[in-house]
């Protein structure tokens, strides 16, 4: 008797301590080594520059193995967001909407992904540049692999100009999703001519594996812990047991079936604070502007379900503490002007927004802040994840990161494409 | 046998408690991303004549730097009014003409001042002129819009030039420290250079616990319970996260070129780092110092490993070619690769050794100067903890 009740007093203690010590971690960071990395924003656009000609742009992503025991592999996938003329697929509007030849037509993006992978020795950094394909070093001075990583063949950007995200997921030799943390990285935006410079640098957005990936659980990747099969909230995500009921269990592979490595919960919230658009900044006298880049924590990279569109809400609060709120769209990634969604219209894939809400006449104050979040779609979390960067008219710019508020309520997922 | 059952539950229920100590313990850690308690802005300039920016101090007392000052944001992520104390720490060195160094010291001193702010409210203030009630602060803006809002408080300029770190602690109204984790903050340092450039990081937030802070003038940042960290709570213990036990920096070796410019052919360029390290240990009562060894290991591209260390004290922007022989194991000449991995930590194991910084790398051709600001990643937390000690009221 007294021994049942030592184990079954084991058994709570146990999955009390499993499923504490599963939220423990379930924060997405940007300051963290972690096992998925998310860099938002890859920018190219060299060949006939669009975006701010005459300089061009290219990025510069850099990813280190904060290991310094082992080696690692990661498994990268470029999506192409960039910015298309519905009516003729081969024009870009990264510029503008209104460069396509048909007034009126939509801009759209391709969304198309393109994969790789690279290995990283213990503790090794590696860069590569975007519009460049990176391989074993030639010794021509770009961006390349040492002889120790000759594994890693990095491909070039899909197109020129651009618009695009990165993603890199740990796995292993095998290409199976891996229950470690050992990623960082890197982006530097780099817009160059002859006489000028500016460089944007963001910390990639890092998920946190949690836990182990189960048998034959290579293609789902769960982002957030759920409540297991039974209980009260079967499915839904949850920070510890009390959200899963008596009979539940809060556990990082719940169905042990649709699950690989399990990862950290997607931010809530996303909070921005940035200064009102056209307001004038205080030390150059400049007009500053600020270009946010969304993109969504779930990923279908089997291609099996359409890009579907994530309804966005912002709420902007000014200095005197009033709050303005106002509504978008987006697809695969969407990256705009905060005073676009004032009614110049999308440059590229915002369908509804007309509301000056972010400008400096509407503000009032120089400084705002703004917190904004997708709608779930029933399925999926629909978390957000992005980057801020801000324009001085005079030509400088500068990136930051963006702030998180509390896990999303529903889980997100990464769909891997399976090995034929 | 009921005996031993309720023992046995009991110590189950005991280790359980321990175990979520513990692991609220780890999960305080160190956040750029997160809204936080204490705040820390590690790099914050106004140099109106660039003596002390980039690339200055320089050999050549000719050569000036480009000039600077610092915007900052702090925004209330709180559905409630939520107060803060701010400590400027000035580490401007006394000849402001020249580097830092231990014929030129730097200063240490602190400045403190209180903000307010409304439900989810932002405010900025510009560091060399500060934030003066009575202005035009009531009236809403269209363009210009500096000042406008709410008064967040009577904030001081600095002194001009200023070379230093702001760090704020969330409090009630009484000004006894909380741990509410309402606030989040960026710094943008803007140049005047014709064009505006900007390099801009968020605040370094620690995390508070808010069933463990007992509000003196004593804040414990992670470590074990002691005598100076007693806390009113039943189970005592950090008052707020701990400090990481390692700082990562991802930097191009010194004299490094800029692989995108020059593969547009904008070249020659060079890529030059500034690591800005401020200690999380801070005697804001009595001014005392505490110098900190740091030790640096550097992994080039080909996992070889490189180590040296330096001292801090109260503030240190270490630009990494301007280290002495300390620059050997940074320089592209000795890595032979131009990227690598630098770990920093703090050489003694006790308490009061914890430190964060910032990194900001600046892209140079003979035409033009790009500057770009980054937050460090952050691995494990500190096992000594570290201490701020407030000024009383007295």
């Amino acid at each position: 008797m007294v021994q049942a009740h030592s184990r079954k007093a084991a058994r709570v203690v146990a999955v009390l301590i499993a499923a504490t010590c599963a939220a423990a971690h379930a924060d997405v960071a940007s300051d963290q080594p972690a096992a998925i990395l998310v860099f938002p924003k890859v920018l190219v656009d060299i060949a006939s520059p669009q975006v701010a000609p005459p300089a061009q742009i290219d990025t510069l992503i850099r990813v280190t193995n904060t290991n310094p025991q082992n080696a690692v592999y990661m498994h990268c996938v470029y999506i192409d967001g960039t910015p298309q003329c519905q009516s003729d697929a081969t024009k870009s509007c990264l510029s503008s909407p209104f460069t396509c030849p048909i007034p009126g037509v939509k801009c759209i993006a391709s969304c198309g992904e393109e994969d790789f992978d690279v290995y990283l020795t213990a503790s090794q950094p590696v860069a590569w540049l975007a519009s460049r394909s990176a391989g074993q070093c030639t010794g021509d001075m770009l961006p390349c692999f040492p002889e120790s990583a000759v594994m890693s063949l990095v491909p070039p950007v899909q197109e020129d100009p651009f618009l695009g995200e990165l993603e890199c997921i740990e796995v292993d030799a095998h290409d199976t999703p891996v229950n470690q943390n050992d990623l960082k990285g890197e982006a530097e935006i780099i817009r160059s001519s002859p006489d000028s410079v500016d460089v944007e640098s963001y910390n990639a957005i890092g998920f946190q594996a949690i836990a182990a990936p189960g048998p034959g659980m290579t293609t789902t990747l769960t982002l957030g812990p759920t409540c297991s099969a039974g209980s009260n909230n079967q499915a839904q995500p949850c920070m510890g047991p009390l959200d899963c009921g008596a009979n539940g269990l809060c556990s990082a592979c719940p169905d042990g079936v649709n699950c690989s490595a399990e990862y950290s919960a997607s931010p809530g919230v996303l909070i921005l604070d940035h200064f009102a658009e056209g307001a004038v900044d205080p030390v150059s006298g400049f007009p500053i502007t600020t270009d946010l880049t969304l993109v969504p924590s779930s990923r279908d990279f089997t291609g099996a379900t359409p890009v579907g569109t994530l309804s966005l809400q912002f709420l902007v609060f000014n200095e005197f503490e009033q709050r303005l709120s106002v509504n978008a769209r987006m697809s695969c990634l969407h990256e705009f002007k905060l005073s676009d969604i004032d009614g110049t219209g999308s440059p590229q894939n915002v369908v509804r927004a007309r509301s000056p809400i972010f400008g400096a006449g509407t503000l009032g104050t120089l400084a705002a802040q703004t917190r904004l979040q997708a709608v779930s779609d029933g399925i999926h979390g629909n978390a957000l994840l992005g980057i801020a960067e801000e324009f001085r008219l005079g030509g400088g710019s500068a990136a930051v990161n963006l702030h998180f508020s509390g896990s999303r309520s529903q889980s997100d997922f990464i769909y891997l494409p399976t090995t034929p | 046998m009921g005996s031993a059952n309720g023992m046995m539950w009991r110590w189950s229920v005991a280790t359980l408690a321990v175990l979520i100590v513990h692991v609220a313990a780890a999960h305080a850690f160190v956040t750029t991303e997160r809204s936080s308690s204490i705040i820390i802005f590690p790099k914050v300039i106004s140099d109106s004549s660039g003596l002390q920016s980039f690339p200055n101090p320089s050999t050549d007392p000719l050569v000036k730097g480009i000039p600077v000052d610092t915007i900052i944001q702090i925004s209330n992520t709180g559905n409630s009014m939520v107060y803060a104390h701010c400590f400027y720490v000035d580490a401007t060195p006394a000849d402001p003409t020249r580097p830092p160094g231990l014929a030129n010291p730097v200063a240490c001193l602190e400045t403190d001042f209180d903000i307010a702010l409304t439900k989810q409210q932002p405010t900025h203030w510009l560091v060399s002129t500060g934030r003066q009630p009575g202005s035009l602060d009531t009236t809403p803006c269209s363009v210009d819009c500096s000042n406008s809002g709410f008064e967040p408080g009577l904030i001081p300029r600095v002194d001009d030039p200023f070379t230093g770190e702001l760090k704020c602690i969330e409090t009630d109204y009484t000004g006894a420290p909380i741990s509410g984790n309402h606030l989040k903050g960026e710094a943008t340092i803007v140049t005047l250079d014709g064009k505006g450039d900007a390099s801009k990081y968020n605040a370094i937030g620690l995390l508070g616990d808010p069933n463990n802070n007992n509000g003196d003038d004593t804040l414990c940042l992670g470590g074990d319970a002691s005598s100076s960290c007693e806390s009113l709570d039943m189970v005592s213990g950090p008052e707020y996260g701990a400090c990481p036990q390692t700082v990562i920096l991802n930097q191009f070796a010194v004299n490094a070129t800029d692989p995108v410019i020059e593969e547009l052919g904008n070249g020659p360029s060079q890529v030059q780092t500034e690591v800005t390290l401020v200690p999380c240990s801070e005697d804001f009562a009595g001014g005392a110092v505490t110098p900190i060894k740091v030790q640096f290991f550097v992994t080039n591209e080909m996992e070889s490993v490189f180590s040296g260390s330096t001292t801090i004290t109260c503030w240190a922007n270490l630009r990494l070619d301007s280290l002495g022989s300390l620059s050997k194991i940074f320089d592209f000449g000795t890595l032979r690769s131009r990227f690598a991995q630098t770990q920093m930590s703090a050489r003694a194991s006790g308490s009061g050794a914890g430190f964060v910084g910032i990194v900001e790398e600046f892209h140079q051709t003979s035409a033009a100067t790009g500057r770009a600001a980054g937050n460090l990643h952050n691995q494990g937390d500190r096992p000594g903890g570290d201490t701020i000690n407030l000024p009383g009221t007295f």
